[in-house]
């Protein structure tokens, strides 16, 4: 029979009030009393009630920023989410000033060429937070990312209360892809492979629980893919390792934009290999590294954090380096002739190693010399300010 | 409330200070405490725990009792964040190794209430938590979200989703 959901509800309550007194509640006060007296006002507990979930998450998300940076005098870091008034900044010493988001090369060898200057734009975005998970005896890794929209309607993938799986039926996969559905906790989820699903990845699983949730794991398979969603959907949220064996690489939000704008810059290196690197707002890098495996690395004369990733069969993976800096997250690219075809050089670390913020006169007379590019970053004063045309 | 009563000997001061605050926890004691443990038991499935939980969350807050507008609201604060970091230890040990659900008998309750009690023990964490808090502490779906560190939308989700996972339980022919 199927009953009035206020008759529900009041069972529902009647059962909890039932298991909440199962049993006498014995008197705890003189226990509390002398706790509290045998605190001297040295130990005095002057934190709040408690950070919350997700306060703890911004902490650690700052601590491993910090973590990483490992730089005196390292700039802001903020985070914030789109709908949330919460937000946090981390200052590591007294930054010099704001950062602008803008870096540009220094120090290059001769020969190299800047070849133009151009900004993308990603159109909205909803307000989007996630984590990199990696193991690093396996070499496997697990970026597990949730995009939130104020208005759940205006995901552009579907309306959540609907549980319509993201990526189509199976019968839809995309043309060489195989999708299977499988339950994320009760919400139907898709699993999206770029082959088979025995082959350890790269794997994606989508599914929509109030926003759109994904997982991409490499090295990983489908069965293990799925334990660390259902891990994440079990809760708390992001903060909770999503299988054995694996640890928190890196964290990060950022909040809901109208538009969300890419600025590359394409660099022509003295034996004529194309690379490129890009800027955009902090918790935005084109896919942090999805399906590749992330480790952090010194280049020679960079003090700002650096990040390599390796792909697991080294065909389709041509992001080779980020770095996550104040005010901007960089991604480097190697455009190559054919897959595989990489160059003997390590072309795009030596234009990472080279990279430095600038300021906003520094990065308009970089602007002046390279020739071709957009107007909308011309007038810009940072990066946060470039308004797409 | 005892009166504190300013003096050059600063043990006499520590000592006023003391009383009082202690005055004021003994005050929300007698208001709270009950509810306190009553709540840690629908939270973490513990009878036991469930009172150090809630005696714990009184020893924490009592260096600010007096000084906060809402002390009772500060208490349940305090008692949810312990509540889901015992849940989540408790949560780690339980998924390794994998076994069925570690579930609290409810051999005290009649039938259907305890497969109700069975059921919303068995929803997840987050899910649970949004539809002990909404439903049975009767908080707005917003002091949910607040408590749960989540928007007021997933609070609503999780909430809608833990109705929903019970439906057939709460629906069932066998209860009154």
């Amino acid at each position: 029979m199927t009953r009035h959901p206020e008759v529900r509800e009041a069972r529902l309550r009647a059962s909890l009030d039932a298991a909440a007194d199962q049993s006498p509640i014995t008197d705890g006060w003189d226990q509390i009393r002398r706790r509290v007296a045998d605190q001297t006002p040295e130990v005095v507990i002057s934190e709040s009630p408690g950070p919350g979930p997700r306060r703890r998450r911004l902490a650690l998300a700052a601590a491993v920023v910090l973590a990483v940076a490992g730089v005196a005098g390292v700039a802001t870091v903020a985070r914030s989410s789109g709908g949330d008034t919460d937000s946090s900044s981390v200052v590591a010493g007294e930054p010099a000033s704001a950062p602008t988001g803008w870096y540009i090369p220094a120090d290059l060898p001769p020969g190299w060429t800047v070849e133009g200057i151009q900004v993308l734009d990603g159109g909205p975005r909803c307000a989007t937070r996630g984590a990199t998970w990696v193991n690093d005896t396996t070499k496997s890794t697990l970026v597990i990312t949730h995009d939130a929209c104020v208005d759940p309607d205006a995901l552009p993938i579907g309306n959540p209360d609907d549980e319509e799986p993201i990526g189509g039926r199976p019968d839809e996969a995309p043309p060489g892809r195989v999708t299977t559905e499988v339950d994320v906790g009760g919400v139907t989820g898709t699993i999206t492979s770029l082959g088979l699903l025995d082959t350890r990845g790269p794997l994606t699983l989508n599914w929509v629980d109030d926003g759109l949730w994904s997982a991409v794991g490499s090295a990983v398979t489908a069965e293990e893919l799925l334990a660390a969603a259902q891990t994440t959907v079990d809760g708390p949220d992001l903060d909770r390792v999503p299988l054995p064996g694996f640890t928190l690489f890196d964290h990060w939000d950022a909040p809901a934009r109208d538009t969300t704008p890419e600025v590359q810059v394409g660099l022509r290196s003295s034996e004529k290999v194309l690379v490129s690197y890009s800027l955009q707002e902090p918790g935005r890098g084109t896919g942090r590294g999805a399906g590749a495996f992330p480790t952090r690395v010194d280049l020679p004369g960079q003090d700002l954090p650096v990040i390599r990733f390796t792909s697991h069969d080294g065909s389709w993976w041509a992001g080779k380096y980020a770095g996550f800096w104040p005010g901007a997250d960089l991604m480097g690219y190697l455009f190559l002739q054919e897959p595989g075809d990489e160059p003997a050089d390590d072309v795009v670390g030596e234009l990472f190693a080279s990279l430095r913020p600038a300021t906003t006169e520094e990065w308009r007379t970089f602007l002046a010399s390279a020739g071709d590019h957009d107007t909308a970053i011309h007038e810009a004063p940072t990066l946060d300010d470039v308004q797409p045309g | 409330m005892a009166q504190v009563q300013p003096t050059q000997d600063d043990s006499a001061t520590d000592d006023a200070a003391l009383d009082a605050r202690l005055a004021a926890l003994e005050r929300l004691y007698r208001s709270e405490y009950r509810g306190s443990v009553r709540l840690a038991r629908l939270l973490t499935g513990d009878e036991h725990r469930a009172e150090e939980l809630a005696q714990e969350a009184f020893v924490r807050i009592a260096p600010r009792v007096d000084a906060e507008d809402n002390p009772a609201a500060y208490l349940r604060t305090t008692l949810v964040n312990l509540c889901r970091d015992h849940g989540r230890r408790t949560l780690t040990v339980r998924k390794n190794p994998p076994a069925p659900p570690d579930v609290t008998p409810a051999p005290g309750l009649p039938r259907d209430l305890g497969e109700i009690w069975r059921a919303v023990q068995e929803l997840p964490e987050r899910r649970r938590d949004a539809v002990i808090l909404r439903f049975w502490a009767d908080l707005p779906t917003a002091e949910v979200a607040r408590l749960l560190g989540t928007r007021p939308s997933t609070a609503r989700s999780l909430i809608r989703r833990g109705l929903a996972s019970l439906k057939e339980v709460l629906d069932n022919d066998s209860s009154p």
